[in-house]
């Protein structure tokens, strides 16, 4: 049994036809211009989420990242604070040990005025700024750390940084632990070492002098430890970088992967729809054209 | 047989089919008309008649009949309920979606911009500068948390206007359906068929399941009947009751000031919102109430969060001044409008030296500003947001209500459910206009115009009414033949 068709389908049905042909090629179209697969988030909402939440990521990732290349910069600073400290320490540790020996009066005299310098290379050391903050004063970093009798002007706040998510670090060392100590279990007062280095010199107390050669000894050892721990916190930035990098490269390339379009498919749906819509087009032609109805009626 | 009942025969064939050309030509003139039943005149010969067999044989229009396929008819309307339905909720979701995701404008962006600015302040807690630009970030958020509310809001005032305009044409179907039933029957009674008529109110009932949805019958007199809702009798024979769009408080998911539907009825009016569910007002109701409402809500909930989460922690640090207590963002009481209403403090907003960043006034005190930022990552609101509790401290109420997302989280949550929404309801409408579709074609193939066949019946038509005037002529010219004989 044939199928009846009336004049009315012919047309709607070369109508719709054409509607649908138009629409594919015009979601081509806009894909090409953008160069997105991903339009809207109702075309792949696990999709769209998965993008949004990698995209937040890189992001902070990226801000965190940042951080962390200041925070390396800024204990980098610290660290070199601490060798040129630590060079202090062991030269006085040098003058120390001859000092002690046979040396008469008039020698410790005259090497005390050495003794007096380092003390102020130290002093000047330990209130070294990095971009106008002082490293080892805390939070306090407007201004020295140290006055100049070695008296402690900051206080024991750690200016701790996120790097990475949930990864928070201190990028400071202060100088209520490194310098004088506190805290730790045989920690020594580095400056006052250095100024009982000075005054054992200058007004010959063998005996003061004789002190300063274990306290200076520890306080080398004690230089070594703040510059051990700097480095480990260094380390674990560097590491940190790394991953945040290759994390990174994996993001960008599965944020690509969902919202971006291949471009080679793109335009050759785009053209394949083109053709599509011609053909529509034509076809509607040839068939409202070719209408019997016309031989009929005249 | 008599030579006059030649041309009695005559004028039957030339007047039958004089008819049957009406019909034809009424057909091709009614080739476009949508929803039009196309005629076909039954021809029956005159001996057929058994009441009256007569002497003199013929042909004659019986009746003129429109070919209509009733059980398709249901068909159709039945379905269309629902194409209706999935059509407004596709377009208006479409429009949500629209609202609510923006891809030079995406909320989430702006939030979590704000997060990492106090990031960067936390690692330079004395820079002025970054100060100014936590507070820039903070107020552009608020900015698109403003701007979403207005965007969801504009579209629920659209939604009751297309309402409010479904209503009008609503009535205006309704009275006519009325009307015609009235029209179909006084035809009737004086002896003929009213075939367009007939048309015209089943392309009515068409259009008005597809409005409103809705349940039709026909009683013993033919009269079309329409109940809305199962509940609200808008068509009853020949009498109409009109629905109404009326403003009403807040009630469930639907907000104060938006429309309720109402139905005229006996001198009393009935609700009639919670019944409608088919049609393009039931889809419009489904997106303005169950949709639009609870999303505003999420949005809500967000920003109430956001800001009290942000505060709890700025109030522990103090300010350049040393001086703390202060709020960073406004003191929102309640969660209703909180996206609306949410601003930064006024503290603030006169200096952002008030901002804290630390727990002390020192410059290098980080605390408060690195706190501030860790709160991206802490999960804050639940995921089902309808059980948000304010102030959900107790463990009770933790533990029955987890907190499961973060902020940014719960933003991308919310434009991702109403993604899935759109993407549902796309699929459903386009599946649904395919079923229509096929129902359609087939309604056409059946009951559709082909002009090829009208040319022909033409023809057809035209051959006989020729024949039938030669018939007469030749039964003339026998008449004359006999009269001229006795001459």
């Amino acid at each position: 049994m044939s199928t009846r068709i009336s004049t009315e389908q012919i047309y709607q049905r070369h109508q719709a036809n054409i509607a649908k042909a138009r629409e594919k090629e015009t979601i081509s179209s806009q894909k090409a211009a953008s160069g997105k697969e991903l339009l809207h988030p109702s075309e792949n909402p696990s999709g769209f989420l998965s993008i949004n939440w990698l995209k937040e990521n890189l992001d902070s990732e990226d801000v965190m990242s940042k951080n962390g290349k200041m925070a390396s910069h800024v204990l980098s600073m610290t660290e070199g604070v601490l060798t040129r400290l630590q060079d202090v320490v062991q030269r006085a540790h040098e003058l120390a040990v001859s000092a002690s020996g046979d040396t008469t009066e008039g020698s410790r005299k005259h090497i005390s005025e050495e003794a007096k310098t380092l003390f102020e290379n130290a002093l000047q050391t330990v209130n070294s700024k990095y971009s106008n903050r002082t490293l080892l004063a805390g939070f306090r970093n407007d201004g020295p750390a140290f006055n100049e009798k070695g008296e402690y002007l900051g206080d024991s706040g750690e200016i701790n940084i996120e790097i990475a998510r949930g990864l928070i670090i201190p990028i400071n060392m202060t100088g209520d632990k490194a310098i004088l100590g506190n805290g730790l279990t045989k920690g020594v007062n580095i400056l006052q070492a250095l100024s009982n280095l000075y005054e054992g010199l200058s007004k010959n107390n063998t005996e003061l002098l004789r002190s300063t050669l274990d306290t200076l000894l520890t306080a080398n050892d004690q230089i070594s430890v703040m510059r051990g721990e700097i480095g480990a916190r260094m380390k674990q930035i560097d590491i940190v970088n790394n991953q945040q990098e290759m994390s990174r490269i994996e993001s960008l390339s599965e944020i690509s992967r969902i919202e971006d379009a291949d471009s080679i498919k793109v335009f050759s749906e785009l053209a394949r729809d083109e053709t599509i819509l011609k053909a529509a087009i034509a076809t509607g032609q040839k068939l409202l054209s070719d209408n019997p109805t016309d031989i009929l009626f005249k | 047989m008599a030579i006059i009942d030649i041309l009695e025969i005559g004028r039957q064939g030339l007047n039958a089919n004089r008819k049957a050309l009406q019909t034809t030509s009424n057909n091709i003139a009614n080739a476009n008309t949508p929803g039009y039943t196309r005629e076909v005149p039954k021809l029956v010969s005159s001996h057929t008649d058994s009441d009256k067999i007569a002497d003199i044989p013929g042909v004659e229009v019986a009746k003129v009949y429109r070919v209509h396929d009733d059980f398709l008819q249901n068909q159709i309307m039945e379905e269309n309920k629902s194409l209706g339905n999935y059509k407004a909720r596709s377009e208006a979701i479409k429009r949500v979606e629209n609202a609510v995701y923006n891809e030079s404008f995406k909320i989430g962006d702006l939030v979590n911009k704000f997060f990492n600015d106090l990031k960067e302040l936390s690692t330079n807690p004395e820079t002025f500068t970054l100060r100014t630009q936590v507070i820039a970030s903070a107020k552009n958020s608020i900015e698109g948390f403003k701007l979403m509310n207005s965007s969801m809001k504009r579209l629920q005032s659209e939604l009751d206007e297309r309402i409010k305009d479904n209503i009008r044409q609503v009535n205006m179907m309704g009275q006519e359906i009325a009307d015609l039933n009235g029209s179909i029957l006084e035809i009737r009674a004086s002896g003929r068929e009213p075939l367009e008529l007939l048309d015209k109110r089943d392309e009515l009932l068409r259009e008005l399941s597809q409005k409103i949805g809705g349940q039709f019958t026909f009683d013993e007199k033919n009269n079309a009947n329409f109940v809305a809702g199962g509940v609200g009798v808008l068509v009853n024979g020949t009498n109409f009751n009109s629905l109404e769009a009326i403003r009403s408080p807040e009630r469930a998911n639907k907000s104060e000031g938006s429309l309720d539907i109402y139905l005229n009825e006996h001198g009393t009016t009935r609700p009639l919102t919670n019944v409608i569910k088919d049609g393009e007002l039931g889809g419009m109701i489904h997106v303005r109430d169950d949709i639009l409402t609870p999303s505003l809500h999420h949005l809500d909930v967000i920003a109430f969060s956001m800001a009290h989460s942000i505060n709890d922690i700025h109030r522990e640090g103090v300010g350049s001044d040393g001086k703390g207590q202060r709020n960073f963002f406004n003191n929102l009481d309640e969660v209703t409008r909180a996206s609306e209403k949410i601003n930064l403090d006024p503290e603030i907003l006169k200096s952002a030296e008030n901002l804290a960043v630390g727990l002390e006034n020192a410059p290098g005190d980080n605390r408060i500003a690195l706190k501030m930022s860790q709160l991206e990552t802490v999960k804050v609101l639940p995921d089902a947001i309808e059980s948000f509790v304010v102030n959900n401290d107790t463990a009770e109420e933790n533990k029955e209500h987890p907190k499961t997302h973060t902020i940014t989280d719960s933003i991308n949550n919310l434009i991702g459910k109403i993604g899935i929404e759109s993407q549902n309801e796309t699929g459903l409408y386009e599946h649904e206009k395919s079923i229509v579709d096929q129902l359609e074609n087939y309604r056409e193939s059946i009951s559709g115009v082909n002009l090829e066949e009208e040319a022909v019946n033409m023809l057809k038509y035209q051959t006989v009414f020729h024949a039938s005037a030669k018939a007469m002529k030749v039964g003339d010219e026998l008449f004359q033949t006999i009269l001229t004989l006795k001459s």
